[in-house]
């Protein structure tokens, strides 16, 4: 009786073949992980900016547009005058609201790319694809 | 073109653009005068559009402004900051072509506010000397009434 386990066993060549997968998958995952901890101030700084550009927004008009109108009712200023300059500021604020969030979406864009151009230099041996 | 550079400009243009943001609502609620000079310009609709238009292009001019101060007062070599200043344009060109602009040369907005300043002083030479018309027309007029009542009294 043979062993029942016999067709089970991996010849030596396949065994080093599978041991050096392995290896490669650890020591792909040990590049990931580390780049993740360098790349981690940056992570949170970008991170930051899209959190505090959502506070703003929705800060200007949760408070400070409320504030603006009665600062201006409170003014000696013509109802057409107050009412053409509230649309004009309101436009002013979305353009610029709209180009920023635009900004840090290609800000995160160039950070991802860097990370990616920084990983494949270990999948790839070296260079950039 | 150098990544870190291009990285430094972007995080910088988006700082600069909240901190104008901010000025757009402190001009508001501090009541700042080249704001309500345009707000309390009721009486000259053509005035108030003059300087309605000059505050936009000052709130405008104002991001580039920013963009260079950051280089006050450091030791940058000019070659360098040139370069850096290359790429906030970029940015601050992509910027202003939301508000219809195409040309961001920081020279076109100089140029354009002081036509603005130009127009809104010869607007006002022009209100100034026709009030003074008037006022002239009024004394007259009234000068010719007192002769008028001398005259009936005769």
């Amino acid at each position: 009786m043979g062993n029942v386990f016999d067709e089970f066993r991996v010849g030596k060549s396949a065994r080093r073949e599978q041991t050096s997968t392995a290896e490669m998958l650890m020591a792909y995952e040990e590049h990931y992980m580390r780049l993740i901890k360098n790349f981690r101030p940056e992570i949170e700084f970008i991170n930051g900016l899209h959190t505090e550009h959502e506070r703003e927004v929705k800060n200007f008009y949760q408070n400070d547009l409320p504030a603006i109108i009665k600062k201006l009712e409170s003014e000696p200023i013509e109802d057409d005058v107050r009412r053409e300059w509230l649309n004009h500021l309101e436009r002013h604020m979305d353009k610029s609201f709209k180009m920023s969030g635009e900004f840090i979406d290609v800000l995160t864009s160039k950070k991802v790319e860097e990370f990616n151009a920084a990983l494949r230099e270990k999948t790839f041996g070296g260079g950039v694809r | 073109m150098n990544s870190q550079r291009e990285i430094f400009a972007l995080v910088n243009f988006i700082e600069i653009t909240r901190e104008c943001r901010r000025q757009l609502v402190e001009d508001v609620l501090r009541g700042n005068p080249d704001l309500f000079r345009f707000l309390f310009e009721d009486k000259n609709k053509n005035v108030q559009s003059l300087y309605k238009q000059r505050y936009e292009l000052k709130w405008l001019e104002a991001h580039w402004l920013k963009c260079k101060e950051l280089f006050d007062n450091t030791d940058i070599p000019i070659a360098t900051r040139r370069e850096v200043l290359k790429i906030f344009l970029k940015w601050y060109q992509k910027f202003v072509e939301a508000w219809g602009y195409e040309s961001a040369d920081a020279f076109f907005f100089n140029a354009e506010i002081e036509s603005l300043e130009l127009l809104i002083d010869t607007n006002q030479r022009w209100t100034a000397m026709l009030n003074q018309l008037e006022m002239s027309f009024v004394r007259e007029t009234k000068l010719l009434d007192k002769q008028i009542e001398e005259v009936k009294k005769l």
